[in-house]
Order: structure tokens, then sequence, then C-alpha cells
């Protein structure tokens, strides 16, 4: 679906977000053409859908870089929302379970995933003639601990989702008015953050925790959700309503049940349920905000 | 932080668990039936553990069933 530009709503929030919408339009069109790092996630399925308007087929592509830290129900989102809109799409494999740098997983370890993947996206870019290379970053994300951003920064990425100042609420109102299906998809980071800073990310432990999570969701587990590895203990985050639902009698064996059958020892739900960055306040990265 | 104080103030607020400290996480094992699940039993246990020093919290569901809700 394309917006018309002049169309009014009765939604206030609505109507500034697509004047911001319009800016990003004349923001591609001045760069004349674009490569964009996708995920498949709400923003950069968002960016690619204006993109792909703002600046046709022939001058747009979106890539994924595939590596064992990436869902493949977040693949398959992906996958699926190229088809429905027709976004060029290209998939190209990282490798940065390989560097030990990123291995050993210390706290600016995005930083390694970033570097492995802008440095295979760049030579992408000039080889095809494309002129910028775009991330999906959002004006929200730059308040977080993103040592990502660094390595986006060194191969002159840019974020014009954040450079205009969208944020995640907006992302989501526009691409629910696009009627681009991540609206209202949960943030989905990559496997590597459901384990603790300091702890080796190795593929059988993503692995596992992927295992888990898609049980949980076959069970009919909705919203945030997250299993956090701390060797044999999985530790699961739910959201407010999943929390309650799923601890209530009768649920809590299933749920212990479906993270038992992907090969953690022991069970435990986090008490006060998902909370986005929670490891980077475990591991004293960052202090945890009052409230 | 002290996993055993956190132990030790949890059972006397009549929460009868051993406390296993991970870091920051605390680690509540149970030590019989009860309805730990539920929303204010979440909550007290949760401001205990912070007020021992505990980032996190999590109630582990034993393969015995000793942590699960009881109707």
């Amino acid at each position: 679906m394309t917006l018309d530009p002049t169309a009014s709503s009765q939604h206030p929030a609505l109507d500034a977000a697509r004047a911001r919408e319009r800016r990003l339009v004349e923001w591609l069109r001045a760069r004349s053409s674009a490569l964009l790092g996708f995920s498949g996630g709400v923003d950069s399925a968002y960016l690619a859908c204006v993109a792909l308007e703002a600046l046709g087929a022939d001058r747009f592509l979106a890539v994924i870089g595939r590596s064992a830290s990436y869902p493949a129900a977040q693949w398959e989102g992906a996958l699926a929302v190229a088809r429905r809109f027709g976004i060029p799409l290209l998939e190209t494999d990282t490798e940065e379970l390989l560097d030990p740098s990123y291995a050993a997983n210390p706290s600016n370890r995005c930083y390694f995933c970033k570097s492995e993947l802008w440095g295979r996206l760049a030579p992408i870019a000039r080889a095809r003639g494309l002129a910028v290379v775009l991330d999906g970053t959002n004006a929200d994300d730059l308040r977080d601990h993103r040592p990502g951003a660094l390595a986006a920064r060194e191969r002159g990425v840019e974020s014009p989702l954040a450079e205009l100042g969208f944020t995640k609420s907006e992302i989501r109102l526009l691409s629910e008015a696009r009627g681009i299906p991540t609206w209202r998809q949960p943030a989905s980071p990559c496997l590597s953050s459901r384990i603790p800073y300091g702890t080796a990310v190795t593929p059988e432990r993503l692995q596992r925790i992927e295992r888990a999570e898609r049980a949980l969701r076959e069970l009919g587990v909705e919203g945030d959700l997250r299993v956090r590895f701390h060797d044999e203990l999985a530790r699961v985050e739910l959201g407010p309503e999943a929390l309650e639902l799923w601890l209530a009698p009768g649920r809590a064996e299933r749920l212990r049940d479906a993270v038992l059958g992907a090969g953690f020892a022991r069970v435990a739900v986090d008490l006060r349920g998902f909370r986005s960055g929670s490891l980077n306040v475990l591991s004293g990265v960052v202090a945890e905000v009052a409230g | 932080m002290s996993a055993r104080e956190l132990e030790a103030a949890l059972n006397a607020a009549g929460y009868p668990c051993a406390v296993e400290g991970r870091d920051r996480l605390a680690v509540i094992v149970p030590g019989g039936a009860g309805n730990w699940g539920e929303a204010c039993t979440r909550r007290a246990l949760a401001r205990l553990a912070r007020e021992h020093g505990f980032t996190h919290a999590a109630v582990e569901l034993s393969p015995s069933g000793a942590a699960l809700p009881r109707d």
C-alpha cells in the first residue's frame, strides 16, 4: 500500500509521522540509490518498503546477513515481507562466530558482529553501484548501549530513521498504515543477546536458545519473550500478560517442559518479566533505571 | 549482595526456599508447594531480592513441581 502524502487523518500522531515520512522519501531520493541491511525487524522492514517506493526496484537492494545468531523465525518473516512487497533481496552469510573477539562475548560484542556485516555489505553496494549503505537504527536506539553503531560509523553506514528522528512508536504506526505485518512484531535482537557478557557464544548455545524460544512460541506464548542463557539454567522473561497467564495453574508445567525439551536442565521464570537490555543490567554495563 | 541473607529474609517472610546467587541474579528454589506465580508474591519476592542487591530474581520451576502454582 502506498500512502497518499496529501491524505489527512483524524489521528494527529499519524499525521505527524506521515510528515516525517515525506522527509524520509526526500532524503532517500537525494541519495539516488541505496543498499539496506535487512533483518526483517520492525525498523528495517518499514525502511525497505519506503526505500523501494522512493527509489524503485532497480536502485534499491535489501540484504540479509545470515548466521547462527540470526533467528530462523525472523529470517522466515523477512522473506515473507520481501515477497509480499516485492523488495529486491539478496542473502549473504556472515561469520562473526568465527571471530574470537565476538565469540568471547565482550560487552562490545555487537561491534564485532556489525564490523563483519558491514564489511560484507559495503563491497556489495560498491559492486552494484549503489550510492549508500543504510541500516534501520531509529531515534530511540540512540539512547541504548549500542556498540554496533561504531562499526556502522566506521563503514560510513547511514541511519536515516535515527537522523530524521523516527521513534519506534512512529515506525509501528506508519507500518500499520502501510499494511506491513511487522508493525506489531515484538523487538527481536539476535540470539547472542540472550547470553550474558563474558560467557562464550557458541553455535550449540544459540541453537539451544532458539529451540527453547521456538517451543514456547509453538506452545502459544505471545508478546515479548526471551530465553536467557545461564549455563544449564534457562531464565525465561515474559511480557506482563504472558507472565500472568503462563504461571497460572496448569500452564507452568507446560512452559517448563517445553524449555527442558529444548535441552536445558533447569528452568526459572524471571519475577519481573521481560526487560529490554536485561543482560546489560545484569552484567553491570548499564545501571538499572529505578521504577 | 548475599544469597544467604536473601534466603533468610524470604524464609522469615513466609516463603520457604533456597536461594542460589549467580552474580546479580538470584535463583529462588522453592522449598514446597505454594502459589509462587501469584502477582503479589512475585512483587514481594522481587522487592526483597532488590533490597539485597540482586538486579534479577527468578523462581525455578523444578521437575518435581515444587515451584509450580497450585489450585
